[in-house]
């Protein structure tokens, strides 16, 4: 072979060695990249199993909570300005007197719900007064005895005079 | 040693003999390469279908979890919460009031007759109690007998009502304490 062929062979073999290095870079290059994709995509399976579980927990809570939270809810619902009057009259009419409705205002609210604040005022004797403020404090709604002023008509009287500020939870304002 | 070979044939040689060793080191080269990418290839193939499987899950994943619906399991949950404590905030005074008449009462001394009786709920809850007397001493004994009572943070009788103690009227206020 003549000395122009062995060149040409030591150049096409040349060649083909940085062929076959630049095939070699290149797959390690793709690897490389691969494997940072890869890395990339466990993460973010990682985060969605994790969210996965927190939504699957979250629709489990809601699910098996559903019926407590209709019940939570009826304390509340449908608790209009008539049926609360209707429910300290009611209170009047079991503790024997009966009960004047003064005031009835929007109270302080809460993040989720709105109060109501009724003013009542009634006269009896102490004991049924007093039974009163009992029967107040217990009605099937979620209220409190904000204030209440109990006082004896006069000094020789039997009848005391009682003002009841009753603060109610609603779903919505008056 | 003298050389044989002519100048001329001496380079030739030389040439000849690198290219040799570079053809050499060429075909090492690019065995070795070669060796390496096919050893490498099994690796990258693997990595890739593992990459490809992990985002079609990661797919799916997203696409089974909606996400406006885990954001209203969570809305009614926190909703529910909040009405819970306030409710509880609410109520967590049942009862307080007719403890609070029951102790009033159950706690007079003979002969102190109870005229009216305040009561606010706040931050502290107080409690005024006015009536008449027949002497200090009721007074002094009522006061001791609303401080034993574990209602009362604080019991006493305000300045202001100082004087009207020797007419026979007393005042007296209470504040705060467990269950009020």
């Amino acid at each position: 072979m003549s000395m122009i062929g062995k060149t040409s062979v030591t150049i096409a073999t040349g060649a083909f060695a940085l062929f076959s290095v630049g095939v070699f870079a290149f797959i390690v290059f793709e690897t490389n990249n691969e494997n940072r994709l890869r890395d990339a995509a466990m993460a973010t399976q990682a985060q969605s199993s994790a969210r996965d579980a927190y939504t699957g927990s979250l629709r489990i809570l809601a699910r098996d909570t559903a019926e407590s939270r209709l019940a939570l809810r009826a304390i509340t619902a449908d608790r209009d300005v008539v049926s609360l009057i209707q429910l300290l009259e009611d209170a009047g009419a079991i503790a024997g007197v009966k009960v004047f409705i003064d005031a009835v205002s929007s109270g302080e609210d809460e993040e989720v719900l709105q109060s109501a604040v009724v003013s009542i005022s009634a006269t009896g004797s102490f004991n049924q007064v007093n039974h009163l403020l009992s029967l107040v404090e217990v009605l099937p709604a979620a209220s409190s005895i904000t204030h209440f002023e109990l006082e004896r008509e006069n000094a020789t009287s039997q009848n005391w005079n009682v003002q009841i500020r009753v603060r109610f939870l609603v779903e919505d304002e008056f | 040693m003298a050389n044989l070979l002519s100048v001329e044939q001496l380079r030739i040689r030389r040439t000849e003999y690198t290219n040799r060793i570079l053809t050499g080191s060429f075909i090492i080269i690019a065995a070795a390469s070669l060796i390496a990418s096919l050893a490498l290839l099994p690796a990258y193939i693997l990595i890739r279908f593992e990459r490809i499987s992990l985002e079609s899950q990661n797919q799916a994943i997203a696409e089974s979890v909606s996400l406006s619906e885990s954001n209203t399991d969570r809305d009614v949950l926190i909703d529910a919460r909040k009405r819970i404590e306030a409710i509880d905030k609410t109520l967590h005074n049942t009862g307080a009031v007719a403890l609070l008449m029951r102790t009033l009462i159950e706690r007079r001394p003979e002969g102190l007759r109870i005229q009216s009786v305040q009561f606010t709920s706040r931050e502290k809850n107080t409690t005024r109690i006015s009536g008449t007397m027949e002497s200090r001493a009721q007074m002094q004994e009522y006061i001791a007998a609303l401080s034993a009572s574990s209602l009362f943070d604080s019991v006493s009788v305000p300045v202001s009502a100082l004087a009207d103690a020797a007419d026979g009227i007393f005042v007296i206020t209470a504040s705060g304490g467990t269950g009020l």
